[in-house]
């Protein structure tokens, strides 16, 4: 059974280019493009994974991840924030909204697949 | 022994009197006594001359008569008078006709009798006189005066006159001590109001005057002076008042732009990092091969394309790090750690891109090194960055890491065999966007920022970095960190 993995991301190149990489390794892959949609997708989909960018429109990354943690049925997935913010305090914040990892952009396409489904077995 | 002009003004008033009133005190005693003891003589012959006047005239009838007894008789009467020794009545002939002499003073002659004279020999006064009757010289009358009582007379004046003296001095002390007082009070008040405004500072205190004089104009004027400098001095707190607002809203104004350059900051290593992360990771992608198969020069170009998308990369990650430092942004995070282990670590996850250039990387590390107290990313961080440095430089030969206990230091070396650095550039090295003029050979990738950013971090840890080399032979980076204890 294939993994279910919901990219919330607003760049259509990044997700393109995380949508390839995951569909290419047998991932499910739904797709939102700002936080609004995100959280409603994740609570119609119930993906086994989430990858949330920080900066989007509508919601930011800190709020999409409160929010779906609030949600009983989205309260153990791993949700792993991949983001540009790269200022001291960036990865507590997104650890404290309820972010299960940090993965710093740009991705390493070698070692990106094994980073995030690590998070997969830790739950 | 104390100078007069080290006295008080107290003590200088009152012994400026004591003198002033013990000169003329004495110089009038002296006149005093100079005119007692010549007044004394000249009293001695008035009382003479009235003495011979009168038994001169008591003693015309016995001479008239020849009647010595009665002449005798007449002389007898000086008996009361003690300071008399002789008394003579002489004839017209000049012969002794009376005379009185007191006890164990007989005997005495006056010479002969021609001129009245009154004279003063050896402690006696002498006083000849004649006897005259209607207009006709009858006889002379002489006496002597024991003047002996002249001494003791003088002896007496002069115990009175130092009894007077010292009442005198008595009186002048006492009215001098008064007499000081208005003014020595108000100069050592302002003495003393000037000291205390020196030692406190306190600019609004004023002395007061009572007196015209010249302290009174000297207070007024010292016053007047306390209130320029209170004025000035209020002056200027009102200008560092007035500076401080102004610096404050400079400060303010710094504070406000440092926090919006970080937000810039922020956002501009965002924007940059989003297009890279397509660039990235398509190319990866590419290479994987999982977009499909490439021939040998599509391989080799987007290898190239990937090369330089990372080396962008390390440039922004490289001036966002150096901002963050520079703005005081980073923070330090203290742990105990293995330095040995770290050390192992670092060289071990660059030893494939030394053995890639045909380079031995090779650590000595000192066995029992303590644990060290300090920020283990940031360690780490400044490690890669001088053994990639040493990489990068170094054509042949080998990099060692060495790392030993020092003087209550821990040092990291990084030694290598590589280009070296020429004096000239050693004293730039550690500054931002320097990078050492390879000359004819191609530029080193890198930002530039590298050595700027291990020394500034090195600084934080409360640690120093040093270089030396020499130029063709090789450069020793050292990296020297307190052993502290967990606080």
């Amino acid at each position: 059974m294939s993994i279910k993995t919901l990219i919330i991301e607003d760049n259509e190149n990044n997700m393109y280019l995380i949508s390839f990489l995951l569909q290419n390794n047998g991932h499910d892959v739904s797709q939102a493009y700002d936080g609004q949609d995100g959280v409603s997708l994740a609570k119609s989909v119930h993906p086994d994974l989430i990858l949330l960018d920080i900066q989007l429109p509508k919601m930011n990354g800190y709020e999409v991840a409160l929010e779906l943690r609030k949600d009983e049925s989205l309260k153990n997935v791993p949700i792993v924030a991949i983001t540009s913010y790269a200022m001291p305090g960036d990865q507590e914040k997104a650890l404290s909204a309820g972010c299960s990892g940090y993965i710093k952009k740009p991705i390493n396409p070698d070692t990106f697949l094994g980073e995030i489904e690590s998070y997969l077995d830790k739950k | 022994m104390i100078k007069f002009q080290d006295l008080s003004i107290k003590l200088k008033l009152i012994s400026i009197q004591l003198f002033t009133t013990l000169f003329i005190l004495v110089f009038f005693v002296s006149i005093y006594l100079f005119s007692q003891y010549h007044q004394y003589e000249s009293r001695a012959f008035t009382r003479m001359s009235t003495l011979a006047e009168i038994l001169g005239s008591n003693s015309i009838s016995a001479l008239l008569f020849f009647d010595n007894d009665a002449a005798t008789d007449v002389l007898e009467s000086l008996e009361t008078q003690t300071d008399v020794l002789n008394a003579v009545v002489y004839d017209h002939n000049s012969d002794v006709f009376a005379r009185f002499d007191r006890k164990s003073y007989t005997g005495f002659s006056f010479g002969l009798m021609d001129i009245e004279k009154e004279t003063a020999v050896d402690g006696h006064f002498i006083l000849t006189k004649k006897i005259v009757f209607d207009d006709l010289k009858v006889g002379w009358i002489a006496l002597r005066l024991d003047s002996s009582n002249r001494r003791s007379e003088l002896l007496e004046a002069l115990w009175q006159s130092f009894l007077l003296f010292i009442a005198g001095i008595i009186l002048a002390g006492l009215l001098s001590v008064r007499a000081q007082k208005p003014i020595s009070d108000s100069i050592g008040r302002l003495a003393e109001t000037a000291k205390q405004i020196k030692d406190s500072g306190d600019y609004t205190i004023r002395v007061k005057s009572s007196s015209r004089d010249e302290i009174g104009l000297l207070v007024g004027s010292f016053n007047d002076m306390l209130e320029k400098i209170r004025n000035h001095e209020q002056h200027l707190e009102d200008l560092v008042a007035e500076r401080t607002v102004e610096l404050e809203a400079a400060k303010t104004k710094a504070e406000e732009s440092d926090h919006l350059k970080s937000a810039f900051l922020a956002s501009m290593s965002h924007e940059l990092r989003t297009p890279l992360n397509s660039i990235i990771g398509f190319t990866g992608i590419l290479l994987q091969g999982m977009a499909g198969p490439l021939s040998d020069e599509q391989t080799k170009q987007l290898s190239m394309v990937k090369g330089s998308a990372s080396h962008l990369l390390e440039l922004i990650n490289d001036i966002l790090d150096i901002s963050k430092i520079e703005s005081g942004r980073i923070q330090v995070y203290d742990e105990a750690f293995k330095v040995d282990l770290l050390l192992v670590m670092a060289v071990s996850s660059l030893r494939p891109f030394a053995e890639k250039k045909g380079l031995r990387l090779r650590h000595n590390i000192e066995s029992s090194l303590p644990k060290l107290y300090s920020d283990k990313r940031r360690l780490e961080q400044v490690l890669l960055n001088l053994i990639n440095n040493a990489i990068k430089f170094t054509d042949e030969g080998e990099i060692l890491v060495n790392s030993y206990l020092k003087e209550g230091f821990l040092y990291i070396d990084v030694i290598d065999t590589g280009i070296g650095i020429s004096e000239q550039d050693l004293e730039t090295i550690f500054e931002t966007f320097r990078q050492i003029d390879t000359g004819l050979d191609r530029v080193k990738e890198g930002s530039g920022l590298g050595l700027a950013i291990s020394k500034k971090l090195v600084e934080l840890l409360s640690g120093t970095i040093t270089v030396v080399s020499e130029p063709g032979a090789g450069s020793t980076f050292s990296v020297a960190l307190p052993v502290t204890q967990e606080k």
